[in-house]
């Protein structure tokens, strides 16, 4: 069972709970894993701040700012595009 | 009829031009979220404006037209995805598969995290809210596309994701895949643009 508490298992948790509930092992599984992992929480944390801010979003609750430039998706993408996913 | 006819006899005081060319350019800003076929959009768009003027526009304020606005093309892009005519699957693009390469960066082997995860904090006024809204929309448009179709059909169009599963010919493991790779991908994103960026400030 290598990997059934690893923090990559305990995220995809994390996310199927915000669209199902989880089975009874999956859920003892996640709840056992934040207790002990700090950085899982955060994600937690997270995971439930980008749903709350996309729901403010798509609602039309911000103001006519437009959206940011020069984003770098991920630490090895650049702000051109490629997304960072590399050859 | 044009929909500025339409405006015109629909209010009590004649909707500007300027006003409704606002209104239009917002709305293809929300429907650009959820349709990449830009045609598409501006049908949508097109036909949610009319909706907007003959159920009577004039009787509300202007932030609230947009709001409502938004409301029914919200309505409108989910009957389109449910309409029988649409294409049913998708075809994922190399660059929706090679994100999840990409992701595969943040996790050590035995799947623990490589960095610690800062904690997000609330923010602290209206203008640091708009800057993390801001970046979230930047940080939505970099997601490969038919990622971020999936996750705005969840977050905005509210499907279930066995439904977005059947709607786009994908599997239910295909599906939580998408959505966990889509919301690990904006984390990042928000983490690096957001989060360091005000760190560093």
């Amino acid at each position: 069972m290598n990997g059934v508490s690893s923090c990559r298992r305990a995220a995809e948790l994390l996310s199927q709970s915000l669209d199902e509930p989880l089975d009874l092992a999956d859920r003892t599984q996640l709840r056992l894993h934040l207790f002990i992992c700090r950085g899982c929480r955060h994600v937690e944390h997270q995971f439930e701040g980008i749903r709350a801010l996309s729901a403010r979003l798509f609602d039309g609750v911000l103001d006519d700012t437009p959206p940011a430039t020069g984003i770098v998706p991920t630490p090895h993408g650049s702000p051109d595009g490629t997304g960072g996913t590399g050859t | 009829m044009s929909v500025e006819t339409r405006a015109a006899s629909a209010t009590a005081e004649p909707y500007a031009d300027s006003q409704l060319a606002a209104l239009r350019q917002r709305l293809l800003r929300h429907a650009r979220f959820a349709l990449s076929d830009h045609g598409q959009a501006e049908d949508l768009v097109q036909d949610t404006l009319i909706a907007v003027f003959e159920q009577g526009a004039g009787h509300r304020g202007e932030s609230s037209i947009v709001t409502w606005a938004i409301a029914i093309l919200k309505n409108k892009i989910a009957d389109w995805y449910r309409s029988p005519a649409r294409r049913r699957t998708v075809q994922l693009a190399p660059e929706d598969e090679e994100l999840g390469a990409a992701l595969e960066g943040l996790y050590q082997a035995g799947g623990y995290l490589a960095d610690p995860v800062p904690d997000w904090q609330q923010p602290e006024n209206r203008e640091e809210q708009r800057q993390m809204m801001s970046t979230l929309e930047g940080c939505l448009g970099h997601l490969p596309q038919q990622t971020g179709r999936v996750f705005v059909m969840r977050e905005w169009l509210g499907f279930e994701t066995q439904e977005i599963c059947e709607r786009l010919g994908l599997s239910a493991e295909n599906c939580r895949t998408i959505l966990f790779r889509a919301r690990t991908a904006l984390r990042v994103c928000m983490q690096h643009n957001w989060l360091d960026a005000k760190a560093q400030a």
